[in-house]
């Protein structure tokens, strides 16, 4: 199986690691980062390594992007999806936040979104939708 | 005349005193003039007379009344004497001897020189002339048709006569003077002008009545560019010729450099004469055309020293005959003109301001659109008298772009949309320090300001003459836009083809109204777009623990399962035993409950307005009884610590579309409530809950003998983050948040929720449908 790349800005937090852990037991291989930069030269090394990314919204902007063109760093991870997909990078991309669906218009089927999960969430909830995927895939 | 009547005569001469008797009171000039002419007649019986008055322009004298005697009667003598040139024999002597003048022999006279009596019966003429300042003003001619005996002591005589009715005419002139000064000061005084343009009319009108005035202009002073530009003339006709912009040379003076500067310089009247010799003169195809020679330049200086312009005067008379103290009041005729001009300044453009209140209120309200900065553009070519206005504002690439205009006549808008900043005079003008920048005669060589800057394209902006760019700045005094004036020339309105140091003055007002304003809506817009965020970051920030606490939660769970299959004794971590408390009942109810919490969080936001999504119900048919009994069992230790019960009455309620969840938490709020808010003045404090149902509608009442609501809190108690007096006094760090979720709950469900009594007992009705 693919690896799932997680990109939010707290990946390296002590819930994070207890969550990949979890899932790293139920066979799911991680592979993350909490930094903007850093997804970039990962995605462009490991992309063919790489199934599914999940993606937080809210994120610092890093200097990347203005505060402006992000509401304030409420819609990084959208302006970064952007990016990914310009960059002609196709790998879908679930996305996982607080933010609430409905307060954020996106194109799920331009952006190859293939689904948009509000936290909190059970981690077993999330390993399930993972293999699901994963499943379609080999399908 | 007799020997004896000569005599007679003579002795009535010396009697000096009649005459100044006669004629001392004397209220004006021209009757003070026929008493005497009358007085003369009466001594000397003349068989002709009259009086000739001196026309400087045409340089001759004129009959300005004569004697009732038949010879004026034939109007052919009246035609042949009306004009006596100033340089012929008789009068010419008089003229420029300035002294009276006696003709022995007429007729013999006449013979050599040219000489004209008026009839051949004329014996004697005498000569008399009036002098005001040193200049022969009248000439009392007296042709007697007998010889004077005692002519040459007459002579003496004569020349004593003629200094002293000169001295009086000049005082009862004076007098009559001094009148009008008054009478033209009260009414200047009590003028009601609104503009600086009208009050020269009336000037000049009333100007009239103490000195005759050919022409009177206006200039208003520039301070930009130390400029006089020409405003108005009055008449505009003279000589019957009309007066048109061609008759100035220049309708731009520079103050440096032209008569009217000085007089701005010494802020006081200047008189200036030869002007037709003077090379500092600058429109001397007006007077040339006009054949003035003299005039007076009087400054418009407010009593701050302000100066808003000038007023030349261009006297009828010649300077000679001119009264200097009539300086005096022309100046302060002025000085009250630029305080009225000030004062009407200050309204004109409060009036002027107040009406871009409307347009602004509808900036802030709305979102920006072209229209309204075109609609400001409209109101400020309207208000400022300018041909053409557009308003630049800065964009994300920091250059300057065009949102609104007015364009020019045949030309929808201007070419250039954007500039970069100091890019021709607009990028110029954008990154300057001064609040208005003004550019003068464009197009014309003579200013050559920035003219190599000059980049607009022709038939835009060539109709300019001038152009003011005023700075819209941030609250920071930062650059964000600039609003650009253009003044165009024509040909037919050239008065009002630049701007003046007024319209200056009005525009910085404008400047400063326009700054604030658009400061003010900014820091609105960005303040709510501000909101927003910080709402979103609330958000999150209550959701963000809960995501953390579940995690945890799970992986302990995990662990701990995983290490009791394989170690079967208990693990204790302060005395608990951790075994029961993950494996338990208790763990799952809290991992649900921090779901649920999740969801709270959603409701508790969207009842603070911003997410006006309607909440998420999950509806099954359900047991309000039921619910009820679960909610008080969650609440045993509370009750029991209180000694207070609460008694769930049979309510026969059918099982209902409703969220159980949400509902619990309903039912949780209302009650815990209750227990918060108990009186405890009361001896037994209790909560009832009963419920009626009709066709439609199950009604649940919960009654309670706590606290209550004060009558002024009923309309506010629903109402997200109120807090009521009395339970502020019981319970003061409470959110206010709890009424608020309960009401979206239950109109979420179709129902109502309501206090239908406040106190003693206090109950509160919910209503659901069924």
């Amino acid at each position: 199986m693919k690896k799932v790349f997680f990109i939010d800005d707290e990946s390296d937090s002590e819930k994070f690691l207890s969550r990949y852990e979890l899932m790293q037991e139920e066979g799911i291989d991680i592979i993350y980062t909490n930094k903007l930069k850093e997804a970039f030269s990962i995605l462009e090394d490991k992309k063919d390594t790489i199934g599914l990314i999940i993606l937080d919204i809210i994120m610092p902007t890093e200097d990347r992007y203005s505060e402006d063109d992000t509401n304030g760093g409420t819609t990084t991870g959208l302006k970064l999806l952007h990016e990914i997909r310009n960059n002609g990078i196709n790998i879908p991309v679930i996305i996982l936040s607080i933010k609430r669906k409905n307060s954020l218009t996106i194109d799920m089927n331009k952006l190859n979104v293939i689904k948009y999960i509000e936290k909190p969430i059970e981690t077993s909830f999330l390993v399930n939708v993972i293999k699901e995927h994963y499943n379609d895939d080999n399908n | 005349m007799s020997f004896i009547n000569q005599i007679k005569m003579v002795q009535k001469l010396s009697q000096f005193g009649d005459i100044i008797e006669n004629v001392k009171d004397m209220k004006d000039s021209k009757s003070a003039l026929i008493k005497i002419f009358d007085y003369l007649n009466s001594l000397f019986n003349p068989r002709i007379s009259c009086v000739y008055e001196y026309l400087y322009k045409e340089n001759k004298f004129k009959i300005l009344f004569n004697s009732r005697t038949s010879f004026w009667d034939d109007k052919e003598n009246i035609k042949n004497f009306m004009y006596r040139p100033s340089n012929e024999w008789a009068i010419g002597k008089c003229f420029s001897e300035k002294s009276s003048i006696l003709i022995k022999s007429p007729i013999s006279a006449s013979k050599e020189k040219k000489y004209y009596p008026f009839s051949d019966e004329i014996r004697t003429e005498i000569l008399i002339p009036i002098l005001i300042n040193n200049n022969v003003q009248y000439i009392i001619i007296l042709s007697l048709d007998y010889r004077l005996i005692f002519g040459n002591k007459l002579k003496e005589y004569s020349h004593t006569i003629t200094q002293t009715l000169s001295l009086i005419f000049q005082l009862v002139r004076e007098n009559e003077l001094n009148k009008n000064k008054l009478d033209y000061f009260s009414k200047v005084t009590s003028f009601n002008v609104t503009t600086i343009e009208n009050y020269l009319v009336e000037l000049y009108n009333y100007f009239q009545s103490i000195i005759p005035i050919k022409i009177i202009t206006l200039y208003i002073y520039n301070s930009y560019d130390n400029t006089l530009v020409l405003r108005n003339y009055h008449p505009r006709a003279m000589d019957n010729k009309k007066i048109s912009s061609k008759d100035f040379d220049f309708l731009v003076l520079k103050c440096s450099e032209s008569l009217s500067g000085l007089a701005i310089k010494e802020k006081s009247p200047l008189v200036f004469t030869d002007i037709q010799q003077n090379n500092e003169f600058q429109n001397k195809r007006l007077i040339n055309t006009f054949k003035l020679d003299w005039f007076i330049s009087v400054p418009i200086i407010a009593p701050n020293r302000e100066c808003f312009g000038v007023i030349n005067i261009f006297p009828e008379c010649l300077n000679s005959q001119f009264d200097n103290s009539l300086l005096e009041l022309f100046q302060i005729s002025t000085s009250f003109l630029a305080v009225m001009v000030k004062l009407n300044n200050v309204l004109e453009t409060e009036k002027f301001l107040f009406t871009y209140d409307k347009i602004f209120q509808y900036l802030v309200e709305n979102e920006e659109s072209k229209e309204i900065w075109n609609n400001l553009c409209e109101l400020i070519i309207k208000q400022m008298h300018c041909e053409a206005c557009s308003i630049f504002m800065k964009n994300k690439k920091g250059n300057i772009s065009l949102v609104g205009t007015t364009g020019i006549e045949g030309n929808p808008s201007y070419d250039i949309v954007e500039y970069l900043p100091s890019e021709g005079l607009t990028g110029t003008a954008f990154i300057q320090n001064e609040p208005i920048i003004y550019y003068s005669d464009v197009q014309n060589d003579v200013h050559k300001i920035h003219k190599r800057k000059y980049r607009e394209k022709l038939h835009s902006a060539g109709y300019s003459k001038s152009l003011i760019f005023i700075q819209i700045v941030d609250h920071n005094k930062n650059n964000i836009g600039v609003i650009r004036c253009n003044n165009k020339y024509n040909d037919e309105n050239f008065l009002s083809s630049r701007f003046t140091g007024i319209d200056i003055y009005k525009f910085n007002l404008l400047a400063q109204f326009i700054s604030n304003i658009l400061i003010k809506t900014n820091w609105i817009k960005n303040s709510i777009k501000h909101i927003e965020r910080s709402f979103n970051c609330l958000h999150h920030e209550l959701l963000s623990p809960i995501d953390g606490i579940l995690i945890h939660i799970e992986w302990l769970k995990n662990r701990f399962n995983k290490i009791d299959n394989i170690i079967s004794k208990s693990v204790t971590m302060n005395n608990v035993d951790l075994h029961e408390l993950l494996k338990g009942e208790i763990i799952n109810k809290k991992v649900e409950d921090m779901f649920q919490s999740g969801k709270l969080i959603d409701v508790l936001v969207s009842t603070m307005g911003k997410l006006e999504d309607e909440v998420q119900l999950n509806l099954e048919k359900i047991s309000i009884v039921n619910l009820l009994y679960t909610c008080r069992s969650f609440m045993t230790n509370e009750l029991k610590r209180k000694k207070m019960d609460i008694t769930i009455e049979h309510l026969g309620f059918p099982k209902t579309l409703a969220d159980p969840n949400q509902l619990m938490r309903v039912f949780y709020n209302v009650l815990r409530n209750s227990i918060k808010y108990i009186d405890e003045k009361e001896k037994q404090n209790y909560i009832t809950i009963k419920g009626k149902q009709d066709h439609n509608y199950l009604y649940l009442i919960v009654e309670d003998n706590g606290i209550g609501l004060d009558p002024n809190d009923i309309s506010k108690a629903f109402i997200q983050l109120y807090r009521g007096s009395n339970a502020r006094k019981v319970f003061p760090q409470g959110s206010g948040l709890g009424l608020a979720f309960c009401k979206k709950i239950i109109e979420s469900h179709g129902g109502e929720i309501k206090f239908t009594k406040i106190n003693k007992p206090t109950i509160l009705e919910i209503t659901l449908p069924k």
